[in-house]
């Protein structure tokens, strides 16, 4: 139907971005140009972007779209709405013509509903590539909206809409309706339901020109989309609130070929599914919050292939808590504990398993005082994946990450800000089934990081913001020996990143911002030493794997003309050294410009 | 609100038998079969290489692992080829349930006898990978094997071309796929993204 009119929210505006780097051209424009003349509103909108990679080989890909609409209205409650659109799709030779014309007449005079009926002609063109050709036809629909009602306490609304394009090639209709309900009991009391259906049928032909085209290739597919939601809102006695969501849903697609067409995507096939939620809520003392949830899911796919059609279940039990304890003190935690299940539809499948997931994180914060504040958070996850056919049940285990993080923001002086953080993270992999202990597929990662940063606002034109990262890695075989958990050790990773920003606004609307930084990154692989003398080997030694610097600069300035208009432009280069050869070297640059009308 | 209470009692009437238990799981049988390989995803190259682990394993549990929760699939032939083919919208909409139920379809079928799916990624020369420290993007050039057979025949089909992923580092996962763009081969050649859309439900 095409954008909607203009209004303070949607102001006319062009825009012109452009970017590239070593290997790739980015354009994208657009004008949306709004005009009131009274009676008649105008809406255009022109889109243009263009990607442009050169290698291994050129790649060219345009895209234009431009569209309008008018509105001229003839009395109280009629209008006609004219809309045209013009889109070229392009990729290499290939092109995509596509036009649109477009009378729509609103009418909004009846009490209860207002009705758009609408009349058009429509026109595709394919070049290049084949199937090339013309699809061209008429078409037309309407759409229906009711007006503002309230039936059984309920505040209705509802729609219906239906259209039909009868292209010679690919002719398709499109009918959807929607009814929908507001109960409001109080302001904490409210029930929102809302019935949807949405049903299309289109005709597909494979290949050929309309000349040529055979008869036994034609496929006509319907697809049915029926759902139904509803939400609530409902005060408890005791002062609990709760909140229930809910929704079924059922898609269906159904094939008619005269040809018998063994394609996947050719047979009649549905999916169902259908979800619940619901949330208690409590507030203590105006200090404790404490809620807790329900969810279920559950969906069935049928496909009429029995080795794919499948099931699932989920379960889902959720916990949140926040706390203030003192003026200077709160706390905060959340928890989930669920099990997915996936079946095969027919009976017992290779992909039948179960996930369990555990999460937990734990939140603490201290106010030191009005400068300094701190944050310790532990968070823990567990992810069980249970396959139950022996076809791939050796691949069944537990992921568990444990993280202890802590955040101390330190306002120095007016001037200068702190901000300090350590994190350290392991995750730990293992295996229900380990053919040997030595080549145990079970898996520790272990990460260590600080994180420094400096905001110093020398003026109030001038900041300089320079910060060092530092992280430890580390990875390696988990194995259970002598009733405890060894780490064998593969590889081992360290990081720092220097970095130095300065923001400096020589004027009110007008700012550089240039940054540098210098990365590296050193790996070390640990192996079994077997040279040397006899009495050495069997120890092992770190080998340097890997010793990398990047050096990256960038530029970005903002330039705010007015309050409509802006200009910003960048660039970033980062030279990538290993072992001191270069590897890369890559230049980004962008140019932006916004003008508001 | 007393009102209401039916009406919530209607609502939990008619849910009370969609319960499942979260905390009970099914046990697993004895294995038979290998374990699927998959590393830490401690840099976004190993995730890539999981992705091609998992591919060649069918291990779709491990597949699902390699993608964000707010992962899309993008082909550049969504507008063009796909229309022209009657397809337009196959592309469309393509998150991550899309993209676990069409590779289940893609390793169910090639699960069976006679069928046969490899896949081979390496570096490319021309795109070198950008990786920073949150955020990265890898470029692989990729041959998709695809042996299908049936009582008559066996088909071989070659998928060939250059996809580029966009990874982030998140909290739980470190490394997960977000972005995952097919990058056409400028031939009008077969690509994965082509032998996806086959197998996407619709």
């Amino acid at each position: 139907m095409g954008a909607g009119f203009a209004d303070n929210s949607n102001p006319s505006l062009l825009i012109f971005d452009y970017s590239q780097n070593n290997n790739t051209y980015n354009w994208e424009n657009s004008l949306k140009r709004n005009s009131n003349f009274g009676r008649l509103r105008c809406d255009l909108d022109v889109n243009t972007s263009s990607t442009l990679i050169k290698k291994p080989f050129k790649y060219w890909q345009e895209h234009l779209w431009t569209n309008f609409r008018a509105d001229y209205k003839i009395a109280d409650g009629f209008s006609l709405t004219p809309y045209m659109s013009h889109s070229r799709n392009a990729l290499q030779k290939k092109i995509i013509y596509s036009s649109e014309l477009k009378l729509t007449m609103p009418y909004k005079r009846f009490k209860y509903f207002e009705i758009n009926p609408f009349i058009a002609n429509k026109a595709i063109k394919r070049v290049g590539d084949e199937p090339t050709g013309v699809d061209k036809g008429f078409g037309y629909g309407f759409s229906t909206n009711s007006k503002p009602l309230k039936i059984l306490g309920n505040h209705m609304e509802s729609s219906i809409s239906y259209k039909y394009y009868d292209l010679n090639r690919i002719p398709y209709s499109e009918f959807s309706a929607r009814l929908g309900g507001l109960m409001v009991w109080s302001a904490a009391d409210t029930l929102q339901w809302i019935l949807k259906d949405a049903e299309s049928t289109t005709r597909y032909i494979s290949g050929q020109l309309p000349e040529e085209k055979d008869i036994a290739n034609i496929v006509r597919q319907v697809k049915v989309d029926r759902r139904a939601e509803y939400l609530a809102r409902i005060r408890l006695p005791v002062s609990f609130s709760a909140r229930l969501t809910g929704d079924l849903s059922f898609i269906s697609y159904y094939y008619n070929s005269e040809a018998n067409i063994s394609s996947i995507l050719r047979s009649d096939n549905y999916t169902e599914g259908r979800n619940f939620n619901i949330e208690l809520e409590k507030i203590l003392f105006g200090k404790v919050w404490l809620s807790s949830g329900y969810r279920y899911s559950w969906s069935e796919e049928d496909f009429g292939r029995s080795e794919l059609d499948q099931w699932h279940e989920m379960g889902e039990l959720s916990f949140k808590a926040s706390a203030e304890i003192s003026p200077d003190d709160s706390a905060s935690f959340d928890g989930i504990i669920g099990v997915t299940s996936y079946y095969g539809l027919h009976g017992g499948s290779i992909y039948d398993r179960d996930l369990k997931t555990q999460i937990g994180n734990i939140r603490y914060k201290h106010l030191f005082n009005k400068y300094f504040t701190g944050e310790v958070v532990f968070g823990y996850s567990s992810f069980y994946q249970i396959y139950t056919s022996r076809y791939n049940s050796a691949n069944n285990n537990q992921n568990e990450t444990y993280i202890l993080r802590s955040t101390f923001n330190w306002d120095l002086t007016s001037g200068i800000e702190i901000n300090q953080s350590y994190e350290i993270r392991a995750n730990y992999i293992i295996y229900d089934y380990v053919p040997n202990p030595i080549e145990t597929p079970s898996r520790i990662f272990r990460r260590g990081s600080s994180e420094t940063g400096l905001n110093l606002r020398l003026s109030d034109k001038f900041s300089l913001m320079p910060g060092y990262t530092y992280r430890y890695e580390d990875y390696g075989k988990l194995i259970w020996d002598e009733n405890n958990w060894q780490q064998a050790t593969g590889w081992d990773r360290r990081y720092h990143s220097l970095s130095v920003k300065i923001s400096y606004y020589p004027f009110r609307n007008f700012g550089i911002e240039p940054e540098c930084s210098w990365e590296s990154k050193k790996e070390y692989d640990h192996k079994l030493d077997d040279s040397g003398p006899t009495f050495e080997r069997g120890n092992i030694v770190r080998e340097e794997r890997l010793d990398e610097l990047k050096k990256i600069a960038a530029i970005n300035i903002t330039w705010n003309f007015s309050q409509s208009e802006r200009l910003n432009l960048s660039y970033s280069r980062r030279k990538w050294e290993n072992m001191g050869k270069v590897i890369d070297i890559s230049e980004f640059v962008s140019a932006s410009v916004r003008y508001t009308f | 609100m007393k009102r209401l209470y039916p009406i919530i009692l209607i609502i939990l009437v008619a849910v009370s038998g969609c319960l499942k238990n979260p905390f009970d799981t099914r046990g697993g049988q004895q294995p038979a079969g290998a374990t699927g390989s998959w590393e830490t995803p401690a840099t976004p190259e190993v995730m890539i290489t999981n992705l091609m682990y998992a591919y060649n394993e069918k291990n779709i549990q491990n597949y699902q692992d390699c993608f964000d929760s707010g992962f899309v699939f993008s082909a550049f032939e969504d507008s063009i080829e796909a229309e022209a083919q009657g397809n337009g919208y196959l592309f469309q909409f393509w998150d991550k349930a899309v993209e676990i139920t069409t590779t289940e379809n893609i390793f169910t079928t090639f699960s069976q006898n006679g069928n046969y799916l490899d896949l081979t990624m390496s570096i490319s020369s021309d795109n070198p990978d950008n990786i920073g420290d949150t955020l990265a993007v890898l470029y692989r050039n990729y041959t998709l094997t695809i042996i299908k057979s049936d009582s008559l025949q066996i088909d071989t089909t070659e998928a060939e071309g250059l996809a580029s992923f966009t990874l982030n580092q998140s909290s739980l996962n470190l490394w997960t796929i977000y972005l995952w763009e097919e990058i056409p081969s400028g031939r009008s050649g077969y690509d994965w993204g082509d032998f996806k859309a086959e197998y996407r439900n619709r």
